[in-house]
């Protein structure tokens, strides 16, 4: 599985803003976002709900403009959709109309690539997240974390740079989320840059390289921290103790903006 | 699987019992209480002169179905391009949409004696009557389809370079199908009922000429006997939109396997 040209791409943003136009006044969704993705690099950005993490990878990858500053993806500025890129959503967005297998080609199908290359890749990938056999259903067969599994491969299928993913295992039951991690960290390979929203500090550390922290709207990048846990990693890394020293740090990162609480007492002393 | 088609079919052989049971029922009251056949005919009557006069019906159920299907199909073909205006002009949807939903609430079945006023006691202002009725569920439930795609599906295809056609082709129209079929399901039921009552208002041939002429001949039989080939003619042709809609979306569980599922609740 090598492919013939350059694998990943660094992702630079630089004082990047961006407002929506609300009801009565204007809405911050990002305020000042400074950060540089390198070549290859795993980024979590983690923060609570309403941060503006899921526009940051709209703007990204050139869905959505700024409403000031830059983003440059190896250097050239981003206008416009960033066609080389795998893009995971929370809902696997599969097209029910398609098969297993048709789904997973859309990418290769609108990119004009190769079918017979694409084909043979697509029941590849199909094959190392578990789903062999399966490339004739159609999607109301699967189950959540098969759909979701499916929805991966979809992103892979044209081998892009960079892989962009929004909450991706949020809508999963626990187990499954913790299955999805291992799929995807077997499947990515170090093979693309990978930007990886999530709110589970977590699922961050335990897949990515660097986390970058939030704060609650306007989002703004309040740290980010190394997680320099080795790789390949595998599941067993969440009973590193390294594991556990960085979740604690970036948890108290939250705690010390009055994010999480130990416990939240007016909840505690309502039960019984 | 094969349970759930066990059920359905025994589900069917309720409903029909069901309908036998009813028609004897009916027979034995006309028969016991003597109702003369002028007011309410015995079907044992209606199925002689189904029997006896079917190529009277054969004749006039060509050219009313003749009708049917050409104002179906003419308002699929004009109603489906302008529901994909609707949606992708602005411009056509602040004026066509708003003219649409104003003109759906004019009693279409009233403008029949204009068609028939403007083209004729022939085939044409039937199939303009059955097109007229049939145009708006075609547009509305089009529309409406094109318009449930989720935004994530437009993000993905975009992010990949799409271009307007290939969403079009790729992501809108086989997500619009499903709600496209309910809206030709009615629309076929409802060009039934534009035709028939073209033929009331002026018409030389076709089932309800039949019927409004055996209406003032006090042939209550006849009467009857046109509205049993009538609903046979509405029943097989709402099945031939779904026998074409099973054809085209496969993708979705079928009734057998909705059954089934039915079952374990």
């Amino acid at each position: 599985m090598s492919g013939p040209r350059q694998l990943t791409v660094s992702v630079a943003l630089e004082d990047v803003h961006k407002a929506y136009h609300g009801r009565a006044q204007q809405i911050v969704a990002l305020e000042s976002i400074t950060m540089t993705v390198r070549s290859g690099e795993f980024l979590a950005v983690v923060g609570p709900s309403g941060c503006g993490k899921s526009t940051l990878l709209m703007l990204i990858a050139g869905l959505l403009p700024p409403t000031r500053g830059a983003i440059a993806i190896d250097g050239r500025p981003v206008a416009g959709p960033y066609t080389d890129v795998g893009i995971v959503f929370q809902r696997d967005v599969l097209f029910e109309w398609r098969t297993i297998l048709g789904n997973v080609l859309l990418p290769a199908e609108i990119k004009r690539l190769s079918l017979p290359a694409s084909r043979e890749r697509a029941l590849h990938l199909l094959d190392e997240v578990g789903l062999a056999g399966f490339e004739d259903r159609y999607p109301y067969e699967l189950s959540g974390g098969m759909r979701q599994r499916v929805a991966l491969c979809r992103a892979l299928i044209h081998d892009p740079p960079l892989l962009l993913m929004d909450e991706p295992f949020a809508a999963l039951d626990a187990f499954t989320r913790e299955e999805m991690g291992a799929y995807l960290l077997r499947l990515w390979h170090e093979r693309s840059t990978v930007i990886f929203v999530t709110h589970s500090i977590e699922e961050a550390v335990a897949l990515a390289d660097r986390v970058v922290v939030m704060s609650p709207r306007p989002g703004r990048i309040v740290e980010a921290v190394d997680v320099g846990l080795p790789r390949p990693r595998g599941l067993d890394v969440k009973e590193d103790r390294r594991f556990h020293d960085v979740v604690h740090t970036i948890r108290e990162l939250f705690k010390a903006r009055g994010m999480l609480w130990e416990k939240t007492p007016e909840i505690a002393g309502r039960g019984r | 699987m094969a349970h759930g088609l066990a059920r359905a079919a025994r589900r069917q052989a309720i409903g029909a019992a069901a309908l036998v049971a009813l028609v004897a029922m009916w027979e034995l009251l006309a028969r016991v209480l003597a109702i003369p056949s002028y007011a309410l005919p015995r079907p044992s009557q209606i199925a002689v002169i189904l029997l006896g006069r079917w190529a009277l019906f054969a004749k006039h159920l060509v050219y009313t179905t003749q009708e049917v299907l050409a104002g179906f199909l003419v308002s699929i073909a004009i109603g489906v391009p302008v529901a994909i205006g609707i949606v992708y002009s602005r411009m056509l949807e602040s004026v066509s949409y708003t003219l649409i939903v104003a003109f759906q609430a004019v009693p279409k079945t009233a403008l029949a004696p204009l068609f028939v006023l403007w083209l004729g006691y022939g085939l044409l202002s039937k199939v303009a009557v059955a097109f007229l009725i049939a145009f708006f569920p075609i547009v509305v439930n089009t529309v409406i389809g094109m318009r449930s795609v989720e935004p994530e599906m437009l993000y993905l295809t975009r992010s990949l370079g799409a271009s307007a056609w290939q969403i079009f082709l790729k992501v809108r129209l086989p997500k619009a199908l499903p709600s496209m079929f309910g809206g030709f399901k009615v629309a076929m039921a409802l060009a039934v009922v534009g035709s028939v009552v073209g033929e009331y208002i002026g018409a030389n041939a076709g089932l309800g000429y039949v019927q409004l002429v055996a209406s003032s001949n006090l042939d209550t039989p006849l009467v009857f006997a046109v509205i049993v080939v009538l609903s046979l003619l509405g029943i097989v042709l709402f099945n031939l939109v779904g026998l074409v809609e099973r054809l085209v979306i496969r993708w979705k569980p079928g009734e057998a396997q909705m059954e089934a599922a039915r079952d374990t609740m």
